[in-house]
């Protein structure tokens, strides 16, 4: 019922806006209104992947080229700007640039949302104990690095012959992982300390990058709502490009605490020309001033 | 072509918030009173560009000269970001002193001083709204 009440106030305050512009606006505000209106249908959860339209590139030695900046929607209110008596609209995941794109395919809830991890039965009191206080207990309430796979795909990907490089604009800090794909010794990769990103391995299967991640450290979850893991974890990330769009897969495997590795949803993510924000300081505020753990997710 | 447009069509909703699950993870209402807005005119001193939440600092002064140190909460930089505001579109055109008028909702735990902001508006009259609390049911505000 608080749903639909929510969703009707969405869809007439955003009817309303584009009703709103007049009709000698020119082509420019007229793209504008056309995205706000794409903005609502493309953060529904049912939005299908596009058609990848352009071939996908590769790199000097045939490899898929996944370099580039890969937009990640990230669904905000819009926020009323209005400069010198011109009223602009301007809604978070839909660009300025009319060739920028926006992530497609991607239910944007937590990934455990109808799809929780299969924990065994001596777990799972901790993990609601966890969830009832995740603003006190959940490391990336606090700042932590956020972990993989709850970090999601890369914003950025930098690829050579012998690495490739995944950058974070996260809401916890700037974060970065160098992944080998030139076939060097597993266990060359391998850190005397655990840490929160772990170590990655990545080899080709075809068209797919496959990159395996372990020496994780156990001060992250898997997602929000309690789910924590072992140092037992190890996550295997897939990698597809398809024409414009990456597409990214990851399934967590910790036997310690889980009966079966949790696959998470797949997301689809497209080539962007927005740059890579520095990710501003984290500094935590707000807990003192709590009165209630009333909360939502915090999904990347 | 710079057109008027109505001015009293709010865009942002907290509810649209509580849809999007992008927030920063705990919900404003179990921090602040989304029932209760004051309205503030100051000057900025600082603007804290960080996450999870950014802060307007402003110094409110009363009519017997005492200023208090207003710390004002609002959304995560990369929404705000996205949707065009920049740390010096949030600061003003005159940086540190810059003098505006901000709505505001305060804490619930009684301290003092802490709110989040619902509409930032300059002496030019330009404005931003950075939450729309006419969506909210729990809201008085106009």
């Amino acid at each position: 019922m608080k749903f639909r009440v929510l969703r009707d106030s969405l869809m007439l305050s955003v009817a309303v806006v584009l009703w709103l512009v007049p009709t000698h606006v020119g082509a420019q505000q007229q793209a504008k209104a056309g995205k706000a209106a794409s903005y609502s249908k493309a953060t529904s959860a049912t939005a299908k992947s596009e058609a990848a339209p352009n071939p996908t590139p590769h790199t000097a030695d045939g490899r898929p080229d996944f370099d580039g900046i890969w937009y990640h929607s990230e669904p905000g209110p819009p926020v009323e700007l209005r400069k010198g008596g011109t009223v602009v609209y301007q809604f978070p995941g839909i660009e300025q640039d009319p060739t920028a794109k926006i992530e497609v395919g991607t239910d944007h809830t937590s990934p455990a949302k109808n799809n929780m991890p299969a924990y065994k039965a001596e777990y799972l009191a901790k993990v609601n104990e966890l969830n009832a206080t995740q603003l006190k207990t959940d490391p990336a309430w606090a700042c932590y690095p956020p972990g993989v796979p709850r970090i999601g795909p890369p914003h950025q990907i930098v690829q050579g012959s012998k690495e490739i490089v995944f950058l974070y604009a996260d809401l916890n800090g700037s974060f970065y992982r160098v992944v080998p794909i030139d076939g060097r010794p597993r266990e060359s990769v391998h850190r005397i300390d655990r840490s929160y990103l772990g170590d990655s391995y990545g080899h080709w299967e075809g068209e797919t990058l496959v990159v395996d991640v372990d020496n994780l450290n156990d001060d992250t979850w898997l997602s929000d709502n309690g789910l924590f893991h072992s140092t037992s974890l190890h996550v295997t990330e897939r990698f597809t490009r398809k024409g414009d769009n990456l597409i990214y897969e990851a399934i967590a495997d910790d036997p310690k605490v889980l009966t079966k590795p949790w696959v998470l949803p797949t997301r689809t993510l497209a080539l962007s020309q927005e740059p890579v924000f520095e990710a501003p300081p984290c500094i935590e505020q707000d807990g003192a001033h709590l009165t209630s753990t009333e909360h939502h997710d915090n999904v990347r | 072509m710079k057109c008027k447009l109505h001015s009293s069509l709010l865009a942002v909703s907290g509810l649209l918030l509580a849809a999007f699950p992008a927030f920063a993870h705990h919900s404003p209402a179990a921090e602040f009173q989304f029932h209760n807005t004051v309205t503030l005119k100051g000057t900025i001193t600082r603007v804290d560009w960080i996450n999870p939440h950014a802060y307007v600092h402003m110094d409110v002064k009363d009519d017997n000269g005492k200023v208090t140190a207003w710390n004002l909460e609002t959304l995560p930089t990369g929404w705000l970001h996205r949707a065009g505001l920049t740390k010096e579109a949030l600061q003003g055109a005159d940086g540190v002193g810059q003098v505006v008028t901000v709505d505001v909702f305060p804490a619930k735990d009684g301290t003092k001083s802490l709110a989040w902001i619902q509409k930032i508006t300059y002496p030019d009259g330009h404005f931003f709204i950075l939450w729309n609390a006419a969506d909210d049911p729990n809201s008085n505000a106009k």
